[in-house]
């Protein structure tokens, strides 16, 4: 039986499909609006590069790595669904929730060296910027986990099989979350 | 949706170019001057976000209300961002 996301708008796009791409305008708004304030802020006075300097260039880079990898895993749990082969589904649902995990907690790591060598939110405008930045981002991978560890789970319980094309609206906003890291890694490590 | 194994894109190799251009993204920033390396950081960065859009996020396969709904809150940020210049970036 088709669920309610998967009944065709007047546009011929499932209702599901709208939907998250709706919600996805939405949080563009709100990442763009942070990245745009960023670089205007940073843009009007100086010294950010000597702040962004103490950033851990490795762990940011070992980031961009998995959530990239994570992004792979996940486009790949779709094509599973496409092959009808929930084997499969439930490995790379399984390998992206680790990828996932892994970004969190190098980001932990890298947190705790930053506020002990004394760079909390509150040692200037680039750590206020990039502690709400990537806080916020950090946010959005734990929902994207919670999300997969359900599909997961639904996946191993065989309970998914009418409701496979979820696997394809969490990959939508799994890679959403995968362009925002895109541009942050850039605009605090590189710069 | 279903696109089928054969008009698939190939996503090992779209992750291999991902990797790639964050690679060419480092090295601008070791190799180029400063106003250089950050006009190709940027550059690059857009590449890699519209490489993830189309392909994993399957955009290249979508119809244009999809389209739409992407790039107009894009459209918002950009005016944001050059409506804010004058108060940041010029009156200093």
């Amino acid at each position: 039986m088709d669920s309610r996301a998967q009944t065709l708008t007047s546009t011929g796009i499932p209702t599901g499909k709208v939907g998250v791409w709706w919600f996805l305008a939405s949080e563009i708004t709100v990442f763009g609006g942070l990245i745009a304030s960023y670089i205007v802020v940073r843009l009007g006075s100086s010294g950010w590069s000597e702040a962004a300097a103490h950033l851990n260039f490795s762990l940011g880079l070992a980031n961009t790595f998995v959530l990239l990898t994570s992004s792979l895993t996940m486009v790949l749990a779709f094509a599973a669904v496409e092959d009808k082969d929930p084997k499969r589904l439930g490995t790379y649902l399984g390998l992206t929730v680790l990828l996932g995990l892994a970004f969190l907690i190098i980001k932990a790591f890298e947190y705790t060296g930053e506020i002990a060598a004394g760079f909390t939110p509150a040692a200037g405008i680039f750590w206020s910027f990039y502690y709400g930045m990537t806080g916020l981002h950090a946010l959005h991978v734990l929902a994207g986990v919670i999300t997969n560890v359900i599909l997961s789970i639904a996946a191993i319980g065989k309970v998914l099989r009418p409701n496979e094309h979820r696997v394809e609206l969490a990959g939508l906003y799994w890679h959403f979350v995968d362009i925002v890291w895109i541009f942050l890694f850039p605009l605090l490590y590189l710069t | 949706m279903m696109i089928g194994e054969q008009n698939r894109p190939n996503y090992f190799g779209i992750w291999m170019a991902l990797l790639g251009l964050v690679a060419i993204s480092i090295a601008a920033s070791i190799v180029l001057p400063k106003s250089l390396a950050l006009l190709l950081i940027f550059a690059v960065a857009i590449a890699k976000a519209l490489l993830v859009a189309l392909n994993y996020m399957h955009l290249k396969y979508e119809k244009l209300l999809l389209y739409i709904i992407a790039i107009v809150p894009v459209v918002i940020v950009i005016i944001l961002l050059f409506a804010l210049f004058p108060d940041f970036v010029f009156h200093r």
